[in-house]
């Protein structure tokens, strides 16, 4: 039962991250991103109410007060800030992403399935991770627009937390914490850097920043 | 009662019930928008409204034009011989065809139903054709993943089979299970001409995929053509809830008496319930999509099949 309500966390994890492959809006991004989260902090609190590691309650916790609030609010700040543009370009349409995103999984799936022995893990959850990383990659290689790039990039620390998980259920918050700072302190930079860069060329689009060559 | 006389039940009960539920659906989606609505019957007034009037038949029209009614009005039916809908063991004629089978003669009823709204000779009908083949087309990968994907757990293609294997414990809550089934629900909302992709209640003809195909129908031909898209509705939804998904209710072997046949079909109709509240909601909730987004669509559903697969081997369910 218990390995039940995990796959099925997991499932609803990779699909909140195609969520944002498959967003047309900045606030799209940003959504599956917080249902990225809030997915991921529901794991840690099934996979510490399976497995008695009371510091991933901690962990999930601290997923939610960062991930689910505070980068979201940060993100939605910077975004609000750049101007009005229909929809982030990206340099594949929203179909060929989506194929794209579905061959990344599978060869995600491919790779861990003999990994995963070998290591201990569940296959199907280092699958996940896997998938979310090389899905936030690529992300960040095919939109054009900042604030998607960087949720792009929020995926990717997401999906190694989910591979964390799959791992190493047991380590201590400590090191979360520090991640979580870590990720927090990159957003407001970057988002300090997006109102920079949108200030001297008056997009947030990063096509366009060629034009800062002198 | 002899199996061959359960068979002919469920037929009937498919002819019977389909109207019923674009008439929930319409009543339920009036009542969302405060308003009173038609009744639940509307459907059946209208086939027999449509029933007793004449038929017109454009000038330069083929025999195909003549056929089409009839086909989009038999392949239902004859769809509905191969899947448990009201009894949970095969019927004598359940082996004449699998899912597969079952879905090209979906296929073909709406083929022909194309054919024949191009052989009017209509602009808008042959519009809508048009869109409706674009449509299909792009259903069609996700339908064969999820049958795919499907044969994967149950090692059958018999929809009789395959329900009895999703519904023991180990598939009932497994992951891949419910995205097949959200995949094919997608695909089910695509092929009946529901929202996001069509807009049923619409009345511009620019916008309009499957009503235009009927455009240049009328009277008894007309009513042929909704009976039978209404049944195809109900069979799809049939095969989604009693085949993929919760396959309770049925009667259960040796059981079958009119009285355990009515309790099943009451048993489907309130599982038809649950779908046509959530397709109401999604119905008044979402826009309709612009033509050109309905590959992201589908493009969505085949993801939702394909990840079904792939967990399906990643979590070891298909062994």
């Amino acid at each position: 039962m218990t390995l039940q309500a995990l796959q099925m966390l997991e499932a609803l994890l990779l699909l909140a991250t195609l969520r944002t492959v498959g967003a047309h809006r900045l606030a799209d991004y940003i959504g599956g991103f917080i249902l990225q989260s809030v997915v991921l902090a529901a794991l840690a609190v099934l996979l510490a109410a399976s497995s008695g590691a009371a510091d991933l309650v901690v962990v999930a916790a601290m997923t939610l007060g960062a991930k689910v609030y505070l980068v979201p609010r940060i993100l939605r700040r910077v975004a609000a800030e750049l101007p009005v543009e229909r929809g982030v370009r990206s340099m594949l349409g929203l179909p060929a992403s989506i194929l794209a995103a579905i061959g990344l999984s599978v060869l995600a799936f491919l790779g861990t399935s003999t990994l995963a022995e070998s290591v201990g893990a569940q296959a199907g959850s280092f699958g996940v991770s896997l998938s979310m990383v090389l899905i936030g990659l690529f992300l960040i290689t095919v939109r054009r627009h900042v604030v998607a790039q960087l949720v792009g990039l929020l995926t990717m620390e997401n999906g190694t937390f989910a591979g964390t998980l799959a791992l190493a259920p047991r380590m201590p918050w400590v090191i979360e914490f520090a991640i979580l700072l870590d990720i927090l302190v990159a957003v407001v930079v970057m988002g300090l850097l997006i109102t920079l860069i949108h200030r001297e060329v008056a997009t947030a689009d990063t096509a366009a920043l060629r034009q800062l060559r002198g | 009662m002899s199996l061959v006389a359960q068979q002919a039940c469920q037929v009937l009960f498919v002819l019977v019930a389909s109207p019923l539920v674009p008439g929930v659906i319409d009543r339920a989606k009036h009542i969302v928008q405060s308003k009173r609505g038609p009744s639940i019957f509307q459907p059946y007034r209208d086939l027999a409204r449509l029933l007793r009037k004449g038929s017109i038949v454009p000038e330069d029209s083929s025999w195909l034009f003549r056929a089409a009614p009839y086909a989009a009005f038999i392949t239902p039916l004859a769809v509905a011989m191969l899947i448990p809908v009201l009894t949970s063991y095969p019927l004598p004629f359940a082996f004449m065809g699998d899912m597969l089978s079952g879905g090209f003669i979906l296929g073909l009823g709406s083929l022909l139903t194309s054919i024949g709204a191009l052989d009017s000779g209509s602009v808008y009908a042959g519009m809508g054709s048009s869109r409706s083949r674009v449509v299909s087309t792009l259903a069609e990968p996700t339908v064969l993943l999820v049958l795919f994907g499907v044969t994967l757990f149950a090692h059958a293609t018999i929809p009789f089979v395959v329900n009895q294997t999703l519904a023991g414990p180990t598939l009932l809550l497994s992951a891949s299970h419910w995205m097949l089934a959200g995949a094919l629900l997608m695909v089910i909302l695509a092929e009946s001409g529901r929202i996001p992709v069509d807009n049923p209640s619409s009345s511009y003809e620019l916008s309009m995929i499957e009503h235009s195909r009927t455009f240049e129908y009328s009277g008894r031909w007309l009513a042929l053509l909704q009976w039978g898209g209404q049944m195809r509705t109900f069979v799809l939804l049939t095969i989604l809830l009693n085949v993929l998904t919760v396959p309770w209710g049925l009667v259960p072997e040796g059981a079958a008496s009119a009285g355990t046949l009515i309790l099943a079909a009451a048993a489907l109709l309130g599982k038809m319930a649950v779908v046509a509240a959530a397709i109401v909601v999604i119905e008044s909730t979402v826009a309709k999509w612009r033509f050109f987004r309905i590959p992201e669509y589908l493009g969505v559903s085949l993801l939702l099949a394909a990840l079904g697969t792939i967990a399906a081997y990643a979590t070891g369910v298909a062994a």
